[in-house]
C-alpha cells in the first residue's frame, strides 16, 4: 500500500518536472516575450535591459537549468508581471477557484443524484423522459453562452443577482471564503450554476444508468425475494454500488473544474486561478504558467490517487497493487 | 466643488446634494494594475489607475500636452540644465508635506528597480545629477541635451521619501507604502478583485469628488456592459463597438467617447530583397520585392476606403488617419489630407510599376490586439483584392503576433502604435530599425529612408519646439505621403459610457485611460 503510494507520487514529480521543460520550450518557441511585456514606446536599450532583467538573453538550456536549481530550494520562481513570489499568487487566487468548483460538485450531486435516481427507477414516466431531455440540453450549452444568457436574464432583466466579482468574504482558517455572507452566496449563484450545469446532467445520466443495471442484478432480486423494504434496497444496495462510478467521475471532473473554470471565471469576472492564467498565457508570463501547470499536475495527481484508495474502500472486490488482502 | 464646500460650511444646503447625489463610485475597468508600485513596469494597466492615488512629477492633460501640477513651473537654464519649482502646499497621504527631496528620491528610486520586464530608467537615463537648491527649488543637471525633459518626468509617479529606497514591491501591494497626493487614497487592493480608495480631505486641489471609488477589473467585454446596465457599476471604459451604438441611444446611458493619439497601419517590408510572403502569379516566390517599389505601396493605399472603412466595420468607433497622430496633437501636420480611395489609379500603379495583373501576399494581424482587429484585416485584404492582387490573411493572438513580427517573420501586417508624442511615434516606427543608435525599435516592417532618420536625429536633438514640429512635419509628409513607406489607415476612439442616475461626467483623455481625475460628479 505505502510502496504504491510512493510511487504514485514520484511519478506525478516526474510528470511536473516534464510540464514545466514542455512550458519552458513552448514560451521559448512562442517567442520573445518582452515584446509583449514592455510598453510600446520602449526603446530598443529599453528592451535589451528588460530581456537582461528577465534572464532571456541566456540560451534556454540555461534558463531551464536555472530554473531547476531555483525548484531545488524550493523557489517556483515570480512572476515578471506581478513581481511577487508566483506562487504566492496563485495560491491567493485559488480559495476563490475551490470554492467555485466546490459549490458545483455539490449542486451536480444535489439536482442530479435524486433526478437520477427517480429517472432510473421509473423510466417510463414523463419525469424520467423529461430529465433525458434537460440533460442533453445541459451537456450541450457551451458555458460561455449559458454564462452570458444569465447574466442577461437574472442581472441586466431582472435585477435579481449581481453580475461580476466574488462579493464579501470572511475568513475561515485564515481562507477567505464568500460562500459563507449573503452577499458572497448572491454573487456566486450565477457562475456555481452556469459551471454547475453540465456536470448536474452528467450526473443524473450516470445514476440513471447505474440504478438501471443495478437493479437487473441478483442480489437485488435476492434481497426482494427475502422481503426487504424497497428503502433498504435503494439505500444499501443501490445507492451503495452507484457510489462506485460517481466517486470516480466526480473525483476527476473536480481537478478538471479546478483547472477549466477558466470561462466561467472570465466571464463573471470571478477573481480565481483560471482568469489569472489566461492574462499570464497573454502575457507570456513564464514563471506564472509554470507554477500553475505545475501546481495543477499536482492537483491532478492527488486527487486521481485519492479516488484510486477511495475505491478500494468502495468496493471490497478492488485491490490496490501492492496492498495486502 | 469648491463652491460646494463652502456651502456645506455655511449650513444645510449640503444636505439636501449629498441625498440627491450618491457620492460613492464604481468603475468597471477592462485594466487592472499588476502591481501598486509605480515604479515596476511600464505598461497601459499601471497607467490607468494608480495616478489617482499617486500622481505624475509632470502633469500632462487630455490633450497630452504637458502641464505644471506638482511641479509649479520650470525653466531651461541652458542645453543641460533645468531648474523646477515644487508647488507649495502639497501633503502626502501621510500628512507630511511634498518637497525637492521627494522628486530626487523618485529620480532615484527608478533605476534601482530590479527584474522588471519593462522599466522607467529610460525617462532618466540622462539625468547626471539632481541638485536640491532650496525646500521646493531643484535643479536637474543632465549629460546630454534633452528636447523635452518635462515630457519624460510626467511618466513617473510621485510618492513619498519616506517610503526608502530599500522598499519592497509587496509593501505597495499591502498598501503600506502607497503614499502619494493624489485626490484619492489607498483603502484596499486584493488582485483580481477590486481596488478601493476613499477621498483624501486635504488634497492639495480642492476636495475630491467621490468618497469612495471603487475599480472592479471586468475583463470580458459582455459582462463589463451587463454589469453597467444592471447598475452593478456606474462607469466602464473600452465600451465594445457593437454596444456602443445601442447605448448611445440609451437615455438612462451616457456614453463619452475621444480619438486615440493612435495610429493603425499597414506596415510593408521595403528593405529586404525578398521578402516571405509575397509571391507571384504562378504562386512561385519572386526574385524581386514589389514592396521596394513606392508605386506599389501608394497602391495599396489608395486601393484603402478609409471611410468605409471605419463606418462599416469599426461602427464609425474612429477617425481616417493621414499621418502619425491625429492633427489636433502637438507637431502634427496641418496641411497633410486623407489619401481617397481610387481603385482606378492604384491599378495604373501597379501595372506602371511591373504588375499588371498583380502578385499574391499575405496580410497578417493580432487578432486579439485591437478592436474590431480581425475585422479590420479582412476588409483591407477585400479592398486589395478589388485592385487584382491576391490576398491571404492570417490573423494570430497577440503574444505570438508581437515577437514574430519583431522577429521579422512578416512581410505586410496591421498593427497599431499609441504614444504621447509625434516625435516618439516617428522615432519608433519610421526610423530605421537600428540597435546602435537605439531608434526604431518598434519599426517592425523595417521601412528605411536615411533622409528620415536624419530628420528624426535632428528633430530629437532640436530644443526650440517649433523648429521641431516643423521638421516632424516634414517627417509625416515624406513617410505617410511621398514614401508611402506606413499606410496609415485611422485614429480608433475610445469610448467610456455611464450611468445617468449616477450623475458622473467622464472626461475622456486621448491616451485612452480611464484616469479618476477625469471623472466628474454632475447632474447633467
Amino acid at each position: 500500500m505505502l510502496t504504491y503510494v510512493a510511487s504514485r507520487i514520484l511519478q506525478g514529480i516526474a510528470l511536473m518536472l516534464v510540464i514545466s521543460l514542455l512550458v519552458f520550450l513552448a514560451v521559448y518557441m512562442i517567442g520573445n516575450p518582452v515584446e509583449v511585456l514592455i510598453d510600446p514606446e520602449a526603446t530598443q536599450a529599453d528592451r535589451d535591459r528588460a530581456i537582461r532583467a528577465l534572464g532571456l538573453d541566456r540560451p534556454v538550456w540555461q534558463q531551464y537549468l536555472r530554473f531547476l536549481g531555483d525548484l531545488l530550494r524550493g523557489d517556483v520562481g515570480s512572476s515578471w508581471v506581478y513581481n511577487r513570489p508566483a506562487l504566492t499568487v496563485m495560491l491567493e487566487r485559488m480559495p476563490a477557484t475551490v470554492e467555485l468548483a466546490l459549490g458545483a460538485i455539490f449542486l451536480s450531486i444535489v439536482v442530479g443524484v435524486p433526478l437520477g435516481l427517480l429517472a432510473g427507477l421509473y423510466p417510463h414516466t414523463r419525469l424520467a423522459k423529461g430529465v433525458m431531455t434537460a440533460s442533453i440540453v445541459g451537456f450541450s450549452l457551451p458555458t460561455f453562452w449559458v454564462g452570458i444568457m444569465f447574466i442577461v436574464v437574472f442581472s441586466v432583466e431582472l435585477g435579481w443577482l449581481p453580475v461580476t466579482g466574488r462579493g464579501d468574504t470572511i475568513d475561515l482558517f485564515g481562507v477567505p471564503v464568500s460562500l459563507l455572507t449573503a452577499d458572497g452566496l448572491s454573487h456566486a449563484i450565477l457562475p456555481v450554476t452556469a459551471l454547475a450545469l453540465a456536470r448536474v446532467a452528467l450526473v443524473m445520466r450516470l445514476v440513471r444508468a447505474g440504478t438501471q443495471e443495478v437493479l437487473e442484478q441478483d442480489y437485488i432480486k435476492l434481497a426482494r425475494a427475502k422481503g426487504l423494504s424497497e428503502g433498504r434496497i435503494l439505500r444499501v444496495h443501490v445507492l451503495k454500488n452507484l457510489l462506485i462510478p460517481l466517486v470516480t467521475i466526480l473525483g476527476l471532473d473536480f481537478a478538471g473544474l479546478m483547472a477549466f473554470a477558466i470561462v466561467t471565471e472570465s466571464v463573471f469576472a470571478w477573481p480565481g486561478m483560471g482568469k489569472l492564467i489566461i492574462d499570464s498565457i497573454y502575457n507570456l508570463d513564464r514563471p506564472m504558467i509554470v507554477a500553475y501547470l505545475v501546481v495543477i499536475v499536482g492537483i491532478f495527481v492527488v486527487v486521481n490517487l485519492a479516488v484510486d484508495l477511495l475505491y478500494g474502500l468502495l468496493d471490497p472486490r478492488v485491490s490496490v497493487k501492492g496492498s495486502r488482502q | 466643488m469648491a463652491l460646494r464646500a463652502a456651502l456645506c460650511a455655511i449650513g444645510t444646503l449640503c444636505l439636501s446634494t449629498s441625498a440627491l447625489m450618491a457620492q460613492d463610485l464604481t468603475i468597471g475597468s477592462k485594466l487592472e494594475p499588476n502591481t501598486l508600485d509605480p515604479h515596476f513596469r511600464n505598461a497601459g494597466e499601471n497607467h490607468s489607475h494608480l495616478p489617482g492615488m499617486m500622481e505624475y512629477l509632470v502633469w500632462r492633460d487630455q490633450d497630452l500636452v504637458v502641464q505644471p501640477h506638482l511641479i509649479s513651473s520650470w525653466e531651461q537654464v541652458d542645453p543641460v540644465t533645468w531648474t523646477f519649482v515644487v508647488r507649495d502646499g502639497v501633503l502626502f497621504h501621510d500628512g507630511t508635506p511634498m518637497t525637492a527631496s521627494d522628486f530626487a528620491f523618485v529620480i532615484a528610486r527608478v533605476p534601482t528597480i530590479v527584474d522588471s520586464p519593462g522599466d522607467f530608467s529610460g525617462f532618466v537615463e540622462d539625468i547626471e545629477r539632481v541638485e536640491i537648491t532650496g525646500d521646493l527649488t531643484f535643479t536637474l543637471h543632465l549629460s546630454r541635451p534633452v528636447a523635452d525633459l518635462p515630457r519624460d518626468l510626467s511618466a513617473l509617479m510621485m510618492i513619498s521619501e519616506e517610503v526608502g529606497l530599500d522598499v519592497a514591491t509587496r509593501a505597495f501591494d499591502t498598501g503600506a507604502a502607497v503614499i502619494g497626493t493624489g485626490p484619492y487614497r489607498l483603502e484596499a487592493f486584493v488582485p483580481g478583485q477590486h481596488l478601493i480608495m476613499s477621498r483624501f480631505e486635504d488634497y492639495w486641489g480642492g476636495l475630491p469628488d467621490w468618497a469612495r471609488v471603487t475599480i472592479l477589473p471586468i475583463s470580458s467585454d459582455p459582462t463589463r456592459v451587463a454589469a453597467l446596465l444592471s447598475g452593478e457599476v456606474d462607469l466602464i471604459d473600452f465600451v465594445p463597438l457593437d454596444d456602443a451604438a445601442r447605448l448611445r441611444q440609451d437615455p438612462d446611458i451616457r456614453v463619452f467617447e475621444r480619438e486615440e493619439s493612435r495610429l493603425m497601419f499597414v506596415a510593408m517590408d521595403s528593405v529586404r530583397d525578398r521578402t516571405p510572403h509575397v509571391w507571384g502569379l504562378d504562386g512561385a516566390a519572386l526574385d524581386v520585392n514589389p514592396l521596394q517599389d513606392p508605386r506599389v505601396r501608394t497602391a495599396l493605399s489608395l486601393a484603402i476606403d478609409r471611410d468605409l472603412l471605419i463606418d462599416r466595420v469599426l461602427q464609425g468607433a474612429g477617425t481616417p488617419a493621414a499621418q502619425a497622430l491625429p492633427p489636433e496633437i502637438e507637431c502634427s501636420n496641418q496641411t497633410l489630407s486623407v489619401t481617397a480611395p481610387d481603385p482606378e489609379r492604384a491599378r495604373a500603379l501597379l501595372a506602371e510599376a511591373g504588375y499588371p495583373d498583380g502578385f499574391g501576399l499575405t496580410l497578417h494581424g493580432p487578432s486579439d490586439r485591437y478592436p474590431g482587429g480581425e475585422r479590420v484585416v479582412q476588409a483591407l485584404a477585400q479592398m486589395w483584392s478589388r485592385i487584382g492582387l491576391d490576398i491571404e490573411v492570417e490573423t494570430v493572438t497577440r503574444n505570438v503576433f508581437f515577437p514574430a513580427a519583431a522577429d521579422n517573420d512578416y512581410s505586410v501586417y496591421f498593427a497599431g502604435y499609441g504614444a504621447t508624442t509625434v516625435l516618439n511615434v516617428l522615432n519608433m516606427i519610421a526610423h530605421t530599425n537600428d540597435r546602435e543608435v537605439n531608434r526604431g525599435a518598434a519599426n517592425r516592417g523595417r521601412y528605411s529612408n536615411p533622409e528620415v532618420d536624419a530628420l528624426i536625429v535632428e528633430a530629437s536633438a532640436t530644443l526650440d519646439a517649433e523648429q521641431r514640429c516643423a521638421l516632424l512635419s516634414r517627417v509625416n509628409e515624406i513617410v505617410f505621403s511621398e514614401d508611402m513607406g506606413i499606410i496609415p489607415l485611422y485614429h480608433p476612439l475610445n469610448i467610456w459610457a455611464a450611468r445617468a442616475d449616477a450623475n458622473v461626467t467622464f472626461e475622456p483623455n486621448a491616451e485612452g485611460l480611464t484616469w479618476i481625475h477625469g471623472a466628474s460628479l454632475s447632474p447633467n
